[in-house]
Parts: C-alpha cells; sequence; structure tokens
C-alpha cells in the first residue's frame, strides 16, 4: 500500500510538476495574505502590514527550492536537467553528437538485427506441446538419410522411450487442385495419422486424421493449412466436409491446421494420410520418411539414442548386412537448424566482436571529450559541487546521445532484420518467426546499457578524479600520463578486436572464389527447370507415365528455341534419391551394398544438361521396359568399382531386385549442392524406373527466361490439368544453392568493414590527440634540425606501433577463434595463414594512413610560431 | 540524532504533526497556532514551514487538499494520516524521553 503510494507521488511530483508548483505559488500567496490580514487587524497601517508579512516570510524563492528539494523525485528531476544539459551540449558540438548516435546505433542496431534473427532461428521454441520432449530421427549410414516405415515401425515397438513415433514423406507428394479453376499445384506432405498428437498440435477447424485413416482402401481426407484454406477456398467456414478433387481422386477436408503449424515444412499446403505399400513395413525400403517422436515421460536425449542404436544393431543382424549405420536421435529444434547453426554462431560471435569494438571506440570519444572538460570539472569541485554530483552529471550529459543513438539502433535493426529476411537463403528453417520480438528488444536494451557503460566509464573516473590543483599547475591543457596511455590500450584493443572479423571476411571471401571455381560437371547457362508431378488416377502403369512423359519432351521439343528437352526425376544441385546397390566383379565386394545417386532420366537428359559422355553410350529409345535394364554410371563410381578398368558391360544389382548393365559412363555433377559432393551416380532409364516426380530440363540457346510461358503451354497442350512449380533458369538454381554463403559473406565482410573503420578512427583520435599535445615538441625538434620526414615517421610510427601491438593480439584471437568457422570455409584451412597475415596488413595499413593527417599537421609545424605561443 | 541541525528538523516535524492532531488546519493556521501555544517563543520560518509540509507530505504523515479558508478563500488544508498518528506517537514518546533526561542532567550535573 505504501509503495503503491509512493509511486503515485512520484509520478505525480515527476508528470505534474507543473500543478505541483503553481499550488505551492498559490499557498504561499494565501500564507502572506493571511498574515497581512492579521497585522490590519492589529491596527497596521496596510503598507506596514505588507512589509512585516514580508519580513517575517523571507525568501519566497528559497522556499520554493526547498520545497522542491524535499518534493518526491528530486534526484531524478535533477538528472533529468542533466539530461537536458547533455543535450545543450551536443547542440554546441554535433559532429561529436552525431559521431556517438552513428557508432551506437550501429553497434546496437548490428547486433540487436542478428540476435533478432539468431533468436528467432535458433532459440525461440518450436510451436508445439512439450516442444524440448520432441525428437527427429534420421538413418545415418555413409551419410544422414531419410529412414523407412519399417525403421519407423521397429522404433515404434520402444514403448518405453518414445511415447509414439510418426512419419511424414515431406517433399515428393505434389497434388494437382483441379476443379478449382486453373490447375493448382498444392503442395502436400503424406504423413502418419498420428503425427499431429505426436506433435501436439490441434487444428483450428475439424479434426485430424484418426488411426486407420492411412489404411489401403480408405476413404480419402486431407487436412489444409491455413494459407491453402484461405488462399483457394475464400476461408470458407463450412470447408470441413466439403469434397475437393486432387490429381483425379477425391478427398473430404476433415480439418484446417493454424498458420504457426509447418511440418515438415512452412510450404506445405495440404496433408494426406500415409498410404504405405504392401509388405512396406516388412522390409527396409523406401528410405523417405521423415521421423518426429515424442520421448516418453522421464525418458533422457541419451537414453533414447542408446534404445534406438540396439534397434539398429538389431535390424543390422536380422538383415545380415556387415554396415547398416545406427539412428541419430537430436532434439527437433536442433535438428531443424542444424545447417544454419555454425553461420549464425559465427555471425551472433563477429557482431559481438563489432559491438565491443564500437563500445571502446565510444569510450574513447566520450573519454576525449571529458578530458577536454577537465578544468570545468576541477573548478566546479572547487567551487563546491561534490563529486557524486560530478560523476551523476558526467554520466547523464552521455543519456541524449544513447537515447538518440538507441533509437536510431532499432530503426537500423528493424530495417536490417527485413533486409535479412529477405535476402535469407530459400529453406532458411523458421525464418518467419524472425522479428523485433520483446526478448530481442530486451536485448538491444541491454546492448544499449553496456554502450551506457562505456560511454560514461572514462567521464565518470575523470570527474571523481578531478584535482584543481594539478589542472592550476598546467592551465587545464596537460596530458596526464594515465589517460594517454588508456587512450593507446583503447586504440590497440579495437584493432585487436577487429583482427579476427577482418581474418573471418578474409577467409569467407577465399572460399566464396573457391565456390565459384568449383566444376558442377554440367552447363547450368542456357537451362530452364520445370518441376511437376504425375497424377497416378489419370495416368495409372508405369507404362502410362512413360508414354506420358515422351509426350511432353516431343511437345517441349517442338517450342521454337529449344534444342534439348528432357526429364529426370531429379536435376542436379537439388539432392536426390539415394539407394544402396551392389556391383559384380568391382572393387567393392558384391555382399556389400554401396549407397549410390540415383537419377531416373530420359535419354536427352545429358545433353539438355551438358554432361559429357566418357565412354559407352547414354540411354536410347530401345531402353524399354521389355529391354534388358541398363545403367549409365559417372566416372567417379566407374573409378571406385573398377579402377584401370572398363565399366561397360558389367552388372549391377539395384533396389527392388532390379539387375542391370552398365553401358556408358558421363562426367560426375554436384548432386547435392555446390559445396557437397556427397556421393558417385547411377542413371536409370525412365522407361525401366518409372517415378511420379518429375523435372523438365530444357536448353535454349538464347535466354531460358523466355521459355517459360511457351514451354508452359506446350505441357498444357498434353494434359491442362498438369500443375508446373518450381519455373526457374538453372543459373538461378545454383544461386539458391549459394545463397547462405553469400549472405554470410556479405555480413562478414561489412562488419570487418565497420570494425576497420573504426579501429582506423581511434588511431585517429589517439595521434591527432598526442600531436596536439607535442606540437611544442615538434617545435624544438624542428627548431634543432629534425626534417619533415623525421617527424612524419616519428608519428606515424608511433601509430602503427599501438596498431601493431593490438594486431598482435588480434592474431592470436582470431587463430584461437578460428574453429567458429568451420564448417563455413571451403578450399581454404580455417587457420589459414594468408588470410591471417592479408587480414592484418589491412588493418596495419588503416593505421598508417590514419596516422598520416596528424603526421602531417606535426611535421608542418612552424617553430618559431609554435614557441613564441607560449 | 547527532547534529543540533537534525534536532530542530525533527523539532518541527513534531511539532507541526502535533498541531495537526487537534483538527485539520492551512499553514498559515499551522504557524499560528505553533506560535501562539509557545507564547510567541517558537515563530515558524515560513521558508522552514512549506518544506516541511511537502516532507511530511512525502513521508505519508499528512495529506492536504483544497477547501475554503475561514475568510472565506481558497486554501490547502493539512490533516494527519494514520501512518502520522503513529508517527506523532513514537516521536512523543522519544521527545519526552530525551527532553526529560536533558532535564535531568541539566538539573543534576
Amino acid at each position: 500500500m505504501r509503495i503503491v503510494r509512493r509511486a503515485a507521488a512520484l509520478v505525480r511530483a515527476l508528470f505534474r510538476n507543473d500543478r505541483i508548483e503553481a499550488d505551492l505559488a498559490e499557498e504561499m500567496r494565501f500564507h502572506m495574505e493571511r498574515d497581512v490580514e492579521a497585522n490590519v487587524a492589529r491596527g497596521m497601517a496596510p503598507d506596514a502590514a505588507w512589509r512585516e508579512a514580508r519580513r517575517r516570510f523571507g525568501s519566497v524563492e528559497q522556499a520554493r527550492e526547498q520545497a522542491r528539494d524535499e518534493r518526491p523525485g528530486a534526484l531524478l528531476r535533477e538528472f533529468w536537467g542533466d539530461l537536458r544539459f547533455g543535450a545543450r551540449l551536443l547542440r554546441k558540438a554535433p559532429l561529436f553528437g552525431v559521431a556517438g548516435m552513428a557508432i551506437v546505433a550501429l553497434g546496437v542496431g548490428a547486433a540487436t538485427a542478428v540476435f533478432g534473427v539468431v533468436y528467432g532461428v535458433l532459440l525461440q521454441p518450436l510451436p508445439y506441446r512439450e516442444p524440448e520432449r520432441l525428437v527427429s530421427i534420421w538413418l545415418e549410414r555413409a551419410s544422414r538419410q531419410y529412414p523407412s516405415a519399417a525403421d519407423a515401425e521397429a522404433l515404434r515397438r520402444l514403448r518405453g522411450t518414445f511415447a509414439d513415433v510418426a512419419l511424414a514423406r515431406s517433399s515428393n507428394a505434389n497434388l494437382t487442385l483441379v476443379g478449382e479453376g486453373a490447375p493448382q499445384r498444392l503442395q502436400t506432405a503424406r504423413v502418419s495419422p498420428n503425427l499431429f498428437a505426436v506433435l501436439g498440435a490441434s487444428p483450428t477447424l475439424g479434426r485430424t486424421f484418426a488411426a486407420g485413416e492411412d489404411a489401403a482402401g480408405a476413404a480419402g481426407v486431407v487436412m489444409l493449412s491455413e494459407a491453402a484454406w484461405r488462399g483457394r477456398f475464400g476461408a470458407d467456414p463450412a470447408i470441413v466436409g466439403r469434397a475437393v478433387r486432387l490429381s483425379g481422386a477425391s478427398y473430404t477436408v476433415v480439418g484446417v491446421m493454424p498458420a504457426r503449424f509447418q511440418f515438415p515444412t512452412a510450404e506445405v499446403d495440404a496433408w494426406i494420410p500415409a498410404e504405405l505399400e504392401p509388405g512396406e513395413l516388412a522390409r527396409q525400403a523406401n528410405n523417405n520418411y521423415r521421423l518426429v517422436a515424442r520421448l516418453a515421460p522421464g525418458v533422457e536425449l541419451d537414453r533414447a539414442r542408446r534404445e534406438a542404436d540396439a534397434v539398429a544393431a538389431e535390424i543390422a543382424r536380422l538383415q545380415g548386412a556387415a554396415e547398416r549405420g545406427g539412428f541419430t536421435v537430436d532434439s527437433m529444434l536442433d535438428d531443424a537448424v542444424r545447417e544454419v547453426r555454425p553461420a549464425l554462431r559465427l555471425l551472433l560471435g563477429a557482431v559481438a566482436l563489432l559491438l565491443l569494438t564500437a563500445c571502446v571506440n565510444l569510450a574513447m570519444l566520450f573519454g576525449a571529450r571529458a578530458a577536454s572538460r577537465r578544468a570545468e570539472f576541477a573548478t566546479r569541485l572547487a567551487l563546491g559541487a561534490s563529486r557524486r554530483r560530478l560523476v551523476t552529471q558526467a554520466v547523464a550529459e552521455a543519456g541524449p546521445v544513447l537515447a538518440a543513438g538507441g533509437a536510431l539502433g532499432v530503426l537500423v535493426a528493424a530495417w536490417a532484420v527485413h533486409a535479412l529476411v529477405a535476402a535469407a537463403p530459400a529453406g532458411l528453417p523458421r525464418v518467419e518467426s524472425v522479428e523485433l520480438s520483446a526478448p530481442v528488444l530486451l536485448c538491444a536494451l541491454a546492448l544499449l546499457a553496456l554502450a551506457g557503460v562505456a560511454a560514461s566509464v572514462a567521464p565518470a573516473a575523470q570527474a571523481w578524479r578531478s584535482d584543481f590543483t594539478s589542472i592550476a599547475k598546467d592551465g587545464g591543457r596537460g596530458n596526464t600520463r594515465r589517460g594517454g596511455a588508456a587512450r593507446r590500450v583503447g586504440a590497440a584493443a579495437q584493432f585487436a578486436l577487429a583482427l579476427p572479423l577482418l581474418a573471418g571476411a578474409a577467409l569467407l571471401l577465399q572460399s566464396a572464389l573457391a565456390v565459384s571455381r568449383v566444376d558442377l560437371g554440367f552447363r547450368p547457362e542456357g537451362v530452364a527447370t520445370f518441376s511437376f508431378e504425375v497424377s497416378r488416377a489419370t495416368h495409372r502403369t508405369d507404362e502410362d507415365v512413360a508414354r506420358y512423359y515422351a509426350r511432353v519432351v516431343e511437345a517441349v521439343r517442338a517450342v521454337p528455341g529449344v534444342s534439348h528437352a528432357a526429364i529426370g526425376n531429379r536435376a542436379p544441385l537439388v539432392g536426390g534419391q539415394t539407394n544402396s546397390v551392389r556391383f559384380e566383379g568391382a572393387a567393392i565386394p558384391f555382399d556389400e551394398p554401396f549407397d549410390v545417386d540415383s537419377r531416373t532420366v530420359t535419354p536427352d537428359y545429358f545433353a539438355a544438361l551438358g554432361i559429357p559422355l566418357l565412354a559407352g553410350r547414354t540411354f536410347g529409345e530401345q531402353d524399354d521396359a521389355d529391354a534388358p535394364v541398363v545403367g549409365v554410371i559417372d566416372e567417379r563410381l566407374a573409378r571406385t568399382m573398377w579402377p584401370g578398368q572398363s565399366p561397360i558391360g558389367r552388372r549391377f544389382q539395384g533396389p527392388g531386385e532390379r539387375w542391370g548393365t552398365v553401358v556408358g559412363v558421363v562426367g560426375h555433377t554436384r548432386t547435392a549442392g555446390v559445396e557437397v559432393d556427397p556421393r558417385p551416380q547411377l542413371y536409370w532409364s525412365t522407361r525401366q524406373w518409372t517415378q511420379n516426380r518429375a523435372v523438365l530440363v530444357v536448353r535454349t540457346s538464347g535466354d531460358p527466361r523466355a521459355l517459360f510461358a511457351p514451354v508452359t503451354a506446350a505441357v498444357h497442350g498434353v494434359d491442362p490439368e498438369q500443375s508446373l512449380f518450381d519455373v526457374r533458369t538453372f543459373t538461378d538454381v545454383v544461386g539458391r544453392s549459394l545463397a547462405q554463403r553469400r549472405v554470410t559473406t556479405a555480413l562478414m565482410v561489412g562488419f570487418g568493414a565497420i570494425a576497420m573503420l573504426l579501429a582506423a578512427v581511434g588511431i585517429y583520435g589517439v595521434v591527432a590527440y598526442g600531436v596536439a599535445q607535442r606540437l611544442r615538441e615538434f617545435g624544438i625538434r624542428v627548431a634543432l634540425g629534425a626534417t619533415r620526414r623525421d617527424v612524419t615517421r616519428l608519428v606515424v610510427g608511433q601509430g602503427t606501433r599501438t596498431a601493431l601491438a593490438g594486431s598482435a593480439v588480434g592474431l592470436a584471437l582470431a587463430f584461437l577463434t578460428a574453429g567458429a568457422a568451420q564448417g563455413l570455409v571451403y578450399g581454404v584451412a580455417p587457420r589459414d595463414l594468408r588470410s591471417l597475415l592479408g587480414a592484418a596488413a589491412v588493418l596495419l595499413l588503416s593505421a598508417v594512413l590514419a596516422s598520416w593527417g596528424p603526421a602531417r599537421r606535426a611535421a608542418s609545424v612552424d617553430a618559431a610560431v609554435t614557441l613564441r605561443a607560449e | 540524532m547527532t547534529r543540533p541541525t537534525d534536532l530542530v528538523q525533527g523539532t518541527l516535524d513534531l511539532l507541526i504533526l502535533r498541531t495537526l492532531a487537534a483538527e485539520r488546519m492551512h499553514g498559515w493556521a499551522i504557524a499560528q497556532r505553533i506560535q501562539i501555544l509557545s507564547k510567541d517563543v517558537l515563530q515558524i520560518n515560513q521558508g522552514s514551514l512549506y518544506p516541511a509540509l511537502q516532507r511530511l507530505e512525502r513521508q505519508g504523515w499528512i495529506r492536504a487538499e483544497w477547501g475554503t479558508s475561514e475568510t472565506n478563500r481558497r486554501a490547502r488544508f493539512y490533516e494527519l494520516t494514520d501512518d502520522g498518528r503513529a508517527r506523532l506517537a513514537a516521536e512523543r514518546a522519544d521527545w519526552e524521553r530525551l527532553s526529560a533526561a536533558i532535564s535531568l542532567v541539566m538539573r543534576t550535573a
């Protein structure tokens, strides 16, 4: 109660100050008039009564001031006064203010923006029930792979470990929505009915799937995303129960999921129960499911990992396989951000260094100003101001710069977050949850407080140490030894902090250069790609699909400007399908299955992408379902399996007991991205292994963009209900594969440049100050015969020595923190000496340049003038 | 209560509280009342009366509101709060103990 009343009184005192003052004035006036009346009543003449009342009252002004000091918030009002004084000082020194604000805004803004992204992507909990108990499960063989439905079933039996295991097939289930205007692609995920229960997500409308709805022959049901429900169905409140036709088959809408539910990806428009193939649960086939499980109560991640490993070992034993790898069980959040975490961590570290550099710079800036006011503070102390009062004032005067810089910094952060999200590479997980949320703004406030400490520490220390006698002795312009040393340490510290940033930027630039020189194995220029998904409702058999592909290719090849057209199940760079294949008479024994990247393609695929044929032949029209199965391998597989021998005519056994013969060898291409090269390749003829997922690759001698419309029209000429998606030029696909690297590199280079600029400004400040202090000394040196060059060298040498000391520490720091770049560098070691020394050289050059101006000023000293000025 | 200024300041606060214990009154009346009761020995300097009133108000021992004076003018009236009453009792006990102690010393020493 008392606290509430006090707070209310404080608020009143602070915000209704005018009112209180007016009340007090009126009260005092009443008092005096009442005195006059009393005096008159006692028989005094009116003017004598007034004089007497006045005499008795004493100084009205003094009474007012004392009353003011007794009111709540007197200290705050004093602080407010100091703030206003600080603002007035700024008006007198606008350059100082602008510099201070810019440093605060840059430091706080950049750090807040990066923290905003890190928080949104890495830290914010997933939007599910008890998200920390959710795990993602992968199959770990030579590399990370999707597990199979049988794996899910085996793990589900671990009742005590996993409460339940759900599966989802994420990418290759794109259906076509028909009967609602033009055919539209509806990206779907096929999921086990228990998915929603495992994640603990409930629908906004209707229900989720019931057990058994994934059984073969069950009535078709579909759940819609909120985006699809709004965008395609006009947010129809009566959508539940409505029948929709998807790719020729009928489905009943049973529910709508809220917008924040984005599993397996944010792009999913609809969910359909995953109907398993007959016998799929019994054999280890179709490794293409994402598994997500909820840990049973009380089960720790480590225990789940051990139990899952035991299951993997059991499966391997049953299969008699030599090596089947294990399961990777990771927290769902860690798993979702696995690929971006190194980059975001690096950027967070970088921006922290940048912020520290900015703080040191700010401390030096305010320290220099405080030094120029030494005399003023000492005089005030001598006149009776308390040290506490001087320190508060020193701190308060930094307020306006911090407030304005902080506000500007939040604007910078808002803009930067917006720009970062816009520039974010496709597939940056959880990018939609990046915003200036409350925790992020709190972080900005904390950073601002840090900047505030940096800005006030030197002035406060100086105010505390103020000493009139020393000022009086040197006339207020002397440089205390301690102040000079502190300044040099500050300048050196900025170099130490900037160096790891520049070294990181150099490493990433070298990596970018190395990546740009990667041989992709094909020629992306002049190629356009169109993805689509065949409907099995209209094309029932494999032969139907193969015939349909042939008609599409034929129609597209007839488009003017098209030189080659082909269909594959996947294009290079975007990932593919991994299969275990056994090779006869090869370096790796037949009973050891070998993981290859499988692609099913039509004959013209190699020509369309510009993949060179090295031996034998590629596919032809004769390689159809009735002919013997043939395969084309890449040179890497040829070298691995039959080093020094011809692979032509060798036999292999693929998935589903498919036996085939190698008929040709082509160049190796990058299958899963520009920077990764997981495994060798085996191509199959589409007519011998037909898949529903397809990408049309079209080569032209002109601009591939010009093909988008006519090729789409040609496909619709074959099937008006066929929807096409991911229509892109292949150069664009390459760009997307590099987007994350590009953004990370650009940010590192930007941070490095800003840090270098700050460090250069810092060294300039120190050298310029030193020169100003020592003008007389330089005058004497010149008078004694020193040349301009001598003086220049002296000054530049001093600045460079400071920078050198800082850089040496920075080199050590860069060397120690180089591990952060692990996984982000390409074609260069994280402790690459050239990058480290190159960064140091650039920094030192900036120090020399920054010292040059003050050095010239020192060198142009006229001895006679300087000495006479004393 | 180590320094004489504290004693004086504390005493003014005590006198105001005591005066207000009888009835609510405005600043002038408080000063008047103290002067009359002390037979003109204690003349309250208005320069310290109003700061003291603000201080007591801040402590929550008195509260103020605008009212109409005996001369039919707008005046600010003060009255004791419950906290103020408790405070008065405590200070009064202190004061009596202190003044008794001082008198004792003065008489016997």
